[in-house]
């Protein structure tokens, strides 16, 4: 039970405040902190190891943090708002319902393989929101169209490539309307090829500038042309953050420095 | 030698109606309790699979006693047991018109407790082996535990099941023989009491030993058909029947297991040809 919880102005889509994160007695994250607002593009860098994906998974509760606050849209994950006002943690049906307000892309994509493009976007929307079908299936082939692929809408993922496989994972999680999209490394399972095509898909969502969008990628390049603002972490901690031609040009700490000087 | 062909060809092409019906309650009762066997063993599977340790300790007891026990020991506990202990009775009982000996329920029961642990060992195993990409985008795309079973995990691990779970059906027609120890009129049954009838034993038993060989061939059929259907749904091609021999062959010659190496070699052969 928690109480006396500062609830984030509506204009906040994410707002950590001190997130520590352990995995078997080690410290992953270290009292992080970070508020993103409505329709900012943020750029997670930083080496191996540094705690990207921990930060990222731990938003929408893939990983369960130690401590600290995590709101996502006005609302605590993984509580459940009493009516006197207090928090009660709730990991089933309420979490799952906050997590369709995230949507989440993989490194590794995670398609459903037993279902074809088009299902893999209509599937959860009509399953889970009850949306009806026909329009779930119209709107699944309008995000199909978006990322590139009506042509491809009745295959099934393991007929397609890397880099159409992560397209139609863009879409399935935009079917969701989430508002807040988490990508973590959405191409460096890829060739090159593959990734200018993903990567350029993300550069159209960001442009369209209505979705938050938290990205971790090594691609610095694209982090230049779509990122509001850069963050940098390092060993759980969040080193260095500013707008994307502060940080990538006048880097401030020498761990960013040296960092850029290797993906560059 | 003291073969009579006329009796034996006999047997085989004109069987008797007491033989048909011991041949059909042989594929009625295999139906039946394979199919209580799944539903009892996805229950199970799903117990051992829960965050609840009393539900994974349940399961885990259960399949452990029930594999470790011959089915032949439990058919005898369940129907002769039971009722000399004076604790339950199997009756005869008319259902929708068919009246169901008290021994073909006994063997019904017995047959699924039994099914049902080897089935849910198979079906926690498939589940187990699928990526944990698939529950965690699940969970990510908002759905709970369960609507991602339904929904996302089973249908894609009942892929994998199918081969060893056919492999169960297959056991499971065989071992019904075993149930002519509690009397239960099935092909076996029917099969001594026509060779203690006329003597001819070898006979009359090669012909049974042709129709068991004849279902569980069929059954083979079916589920390569089953197998076929549930890679359409996953978009993985079919390897054709002469590339599955192929696969066979070489993975003879190298002594490994047929199957992983039809699995891996099978499309690559294709192409190379
Ligand atoms: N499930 C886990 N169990 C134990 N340790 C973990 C687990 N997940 C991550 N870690 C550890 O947490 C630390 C941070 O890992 P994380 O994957 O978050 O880093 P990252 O910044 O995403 O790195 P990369 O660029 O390599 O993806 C690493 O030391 C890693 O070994
Ligand atoms: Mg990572």
């Amino acid at each position: 039970m928690r109480t006396h919880i500062e609830v984030p102005d509506s204009d906040t889509v994410v707002s950590a405040k001190d997130v520590s994160l352990s995995f078997q007695g080690n410290q992953i994250l270290h009292e992080v902190s970070l508020d993103v607002h409505k329709g900012e593009v943020v750029v997670l860098l930083g080496p191996s190891g540094a705690g990207k994906t921990s930060f990222l998974r731990t938003i929408n509760l893939l990983n369960s943090y130690d401590s600290g606050e995590i709101f996502v849209d006005g609302h605590l994950m993984g509580y459940k708002k009493t009516k006197s006002g207090a928090y009660t943690p709730d990991s089933g049906k309420h979490l799952a319902e906050q997590r369709r307000n995230i949507g989440f892309v993989f490194q590794h994509f995670n398609l459903f393989p037993h279902m074809t493009a088009l299902e893999n976007v209509w599937h959860t929307p009509v399953r889970i929101l009850k949306v009806p079908k026909e329009q779930a299936v119209r709107e699944a082939g309008e995000l199909l169209a978006l990322v590139g692929l009506s042509d491809r809408k009745d295959a099934h993922p393991n007929g397609l490539s890397g880099g159409q496989q992560q397209r139609v994972a863009i879409a399935r999680a935009l079917a969701m309307h989430p508002a807040l999209m988490l990508f973590d490394e959405p191409t460096s399972a890829l060739d090159p090829e593959m990734t200018k095509e993903v990567l350029t898909v993300m550069q159209k969502l960001a442009g369209k500038g209505d979705t938050t969008m938290m990205i971790v990628t090594h691609e610095i390049e694209f982090a230049r042309k779509v990122a509001d603002r850069i963050v940098v972490m390092a060993d759980g901690r969040i080193i260095e953050q500013g707008p994307t031609e502060d940080v990538l040009d006048r880097p401030q700490e020498t761990r960013t420095k040296e960092f850029l000087t290797k993906v560059l | 030698m003291n073969f009579d062909w006329a009796f034996f060809w006999d047997s085989l092409f004109h069987p008797s109606t007491a033989y048909l019906n011991g041949l059909l309650l042989t594929v009625v009762i295999s139906l039946v309790s394979m199919f209580l066997g799944l539903v009892l063993g996805l229950v199970l599977a799903l117990m051992r699979l829960s965050r609840n340790a009393i539900l994974r300790c349940i399961s885990a007891v259960y399949v452990w006693v029930m594999r470790g026990i011959p089915i032949l020991v439990i058919l005898v506990i369940i129907y002769l047991g039971l009722a000399a202990a004076g604790i339950y009775k199997f009756q005869d009982a008319t259902v929708l018109h068919v009246t169901i000996a008290g021994s073909i329920q006994a063997a019904l029961v017995g047959l699924t407790l039994n099914q049902a642990a080897y089935i849910s060992e198979i079906i926690r195993s498939s589940v187990s082996a699928l990526p944990d990409g698939q529950m965690e985008a699940s969970l990510a795309m908002g759905m709970t535990k369960t609507s991602a079973m339904r929904w996302i995990i089973l249908p894609q691990a009942v892929r994998s099941m199918i081969p060893p779970l056919g492999n169960q059906f297959n056991q499971l027609m065989k071992n019904t023989s075993l149930l002519s120890i509690i009397g239960v009129s099935e092909i076996f049954l029917i099969t001594q009491s026509i060779s203690s009838a006329t003597f001819r034993t070898f006979e009359i038993f090669i012909v049974t030993g042709i129709y068991y060989l004849l279902l569980t061939t069929i059954w083979t059929f079916a589920q390569n058909q089953l197998e076929a259907l549930f890679n359409r749904r996953l978009g993985i091609p079919t390897p054709s029947l002469s590339s599955r021999i192929q696969a066979q062959y070489i993975a003879l010659m190298r002594n490994i297991k047929p199957s992983a190496a039809a699995g891996k070699n099978g499309a690559s052969i294709e192409n190379t040809h």
